[in-house]
């Protein structure tokens, strides 16, 4: 009767549109008052501890630090820089495009930013040069996919947070499949792109220049991941250390940021931080009570029944993020199923820092997949192109993708030959 | 918060040893921050939504499913700024305090019942005044 009326409520909910906090919490209420016979103020108790967590400041420092990065003219630099180094290389441009994508997403941190940034300057640059329309679309689409596997990465925390494991054994987990991926992009631009037909000299004094101007931008991830994985600072340490590296750069190096900008970054930052926050603890509110109840556990023990082996496992949950990938975005389905299949993973003998990067490309493809790919409607939004063209156009790179992510859950130590 | 952390880690790296203190401090910033942009993001229509409901109700009632939608969010907060609000009255009653920085806890938990009561008016607002309902990032709704 109690599970009938958790679904009923579950369905009800959705039936009338409201917002994932309320989902969880609602659920999480439920849960405690008829299945716990708790008190809910024991689910508001559990609110607070589960925010105040100091790994949990390296989300809105690594948000600060990255709309700092990207107010000024940061996408602009990031482009010349890789336009002047891939010129005299076949099919430069489409190379230039998914190398500065990668960039500047790892510092902005969000894939419809990086297609905004890159794609506008990009896009009319590699018209004029002869690329074709499907080719220029695909590739920035792609491209601006990257962020969330290149660490910093917010949804790799989130998903430390969920699932119990090391934020810095994840962000080393993502280099590996993050250059993988971007090598597997950059050899699609090669192939399909106009090849040396595309090639011009190679302009050293440019290359200077440019580099001159682009290196403060280029040394962020640097100077953020080298304190990480030399173990000198925390990812929470490494997230201040970003925010004052950005402040720096911005202020007093590129003086493209000023003071009377900043109320509107830190209000945008606060916007950010509340839309991942509240359901951040709600969630982490949930999962501690079915720890309790041990339902990961019946699950695990459901699910080796049904499931043999390691091999099936890993197929199986592949279709399944990517399915989910289609029909949510890569914050709620991370929340919803990191706490959940963790451990089955774990039980399977799958890395726990593995399984986060296998997950986190999964739902990077979704990025790309109708009916919610969130990169399908920024694309056809600002290259000005119907919805239907774009979807097709990105196919390929959907299957180029498929087949990285294919490589990284089937060799392990794509992801953990850092640890 | 970013200075806090700042000075926690120049402590440690010039003087050999940290304050602790500073980056519990950042983070209980950091719950007021959380909470209080929890409410920006509402008054944004910002907050992740699951759509099908959107593409269930047929377009003439969308005025409806709206009102229905906020009426429902505003009962979630009202629920939840009571049962944070006894639970605020409970830390207050046992005294609880940081073991850090020895501050009362109730100082930091009031963000709780205080944005959940916020939430609950943007929410009562929305469900009454079409007008003043934000434009849902998400479905242009």
């Amino acid at each position: 009767m109690i599970s009938i009326g958790l679904v009923l409520l579950i369905l009800f909910l959705i039936l009338v549109g409201q917002p994932l906090y309320v989902l969880i919490g609602s659920i999480s209420a439920y849960c405690f008052y008829f299945i716990g016979q708790e008190e809910v103020k024991n689910m508001i108790s559990d609110i607070f501890y589960a925010g105040d967590k100091e790994i949990l400041l390296a989300i809105p420092l690594f948000v600060l630090a990255g709309i700092f990065m990207t107010q000024g003219s940061i996408a602009k630099r990031l482009i010349r820089l890789a336009s002047s180094i891939t010129a005299p290389i076949p099919s430069g441009l489409a190379i230039a495009a998914v190398l500065s994508c990668s960039v500047f997403a790892a510092i902005s941190g969000s894939s419809p930013v990086t297609l905004i940034a890159i794609g506008s300057i990009l896009y009319p640059a590699l018209m004029s040069n002869g690329y074709s329309k499907p080719l220029a679309t695909s590739l920035l689409s792609a491209g601006g996919t990257l962020g969330i596997i290149i660490p910093p990465s917010i949804p790799m925390i989130i998903f430390a947070i969920m699932a119990g494991v090391s934020v810095t054994d994840l962000f080393k987990a993502g280099i590996g499949p993050g250059i993988l991926l971007t090598s597997l992009l950059v050899i699609y631009a090669m192939v399909r792109g106009p090849g040396w037909k595309s090639t011009a000299p190679l302009d050293l004094p440019d290359v200077f220049d440019s580099f001159k101007k682009g290196i403060f931008s280029l040394l962020m991830p640097l100077v953020i991941l080298g304190g990480i994985y030399s173990g000198f600072f925390t990812a929470t340490e490494s997230a201040a250390i970003a925010v004052l590296y950005a402040l720096i750069v911005e202020v007093f190096i590129h003086r493209e940021l000023k003071l009377n900008q900043f109320p509107k970054i830190f209000v945008e930052a606060a916007e950010m931080l509340g839309t991942l926050f509240l359901i951040l603890v709600l969630a982490v509110s949930l999962n501690k009570f079915m720890t309790f109840q041990e339902i990961p556990q019946q699950l695990v023990d459901w699910m080796s029944a049904a499931i043999s082996d390691k091999f099936t496992f890993l197929i199986g949950v592949n279709i399944l993020l990517l399915a989910v990938g289609c029909v949510m975005d890569v914050m709620s389905a991370i929340l919803v199923l990191a706490p959940i299949l963790t451990p089955i993973a774990i039980h399977f003998g799958v890395d726990p820092v593995h399984f986060g990067i296998i997950m986190i490309v999964n739902l990077e493809i979704g990025y790309l997949t109708p009916p919610i790919g969130i990169n399908l409607f920024v694309a056809s939004g600002i290259f000005n192109e119907p919805l239907g063209s774009i979807i097709k156009w990105v196919l390929p790179l959907i299957v180029v993708l498929l087949f990285g992510l294919f490589l990284i859950t089937t060799i392990p130590s794509i992801s953990l030959f850092l640890l | 918060m970013s200075f806090l952390v700042l000075a926690d880690i120049s402590g440690r790296e010039l003087f050999g040893t940290g304050l602790a203190w500073a980056q519990k401090i950042a983070v209980y910033m950091m719950i007021w921050a959380g909470f209080l942009g929890a409410s920006i993001t509402q008054g944004k229509g910002a907050h992740l939504r699951p759509e099908i409901a959107d593409k269930i109700w047929p377009v003439k009632w969308h005025g409806l499913f709206h009102s229905i939608r906020w009426g429902v969010t505003s009962i979630f907060c009202l629920f939840a700024a009571y049962h944070s609000w006894l639970y605020l009255l409970e830390s207050f009653d046992l005294s609880d305090r940081s073991p850090v920085v020895n501050i009362p806890l109730w100082v930091v938990q009031l963000v709780i019942p205080f944005t959940f009561v916020l939430m609950t008016i943007q929410a009562l607002v929305f469900t009454f005044s079409s007008n003043l309902r934000p434009i849902d990032k998400k479905d242009g709704h």
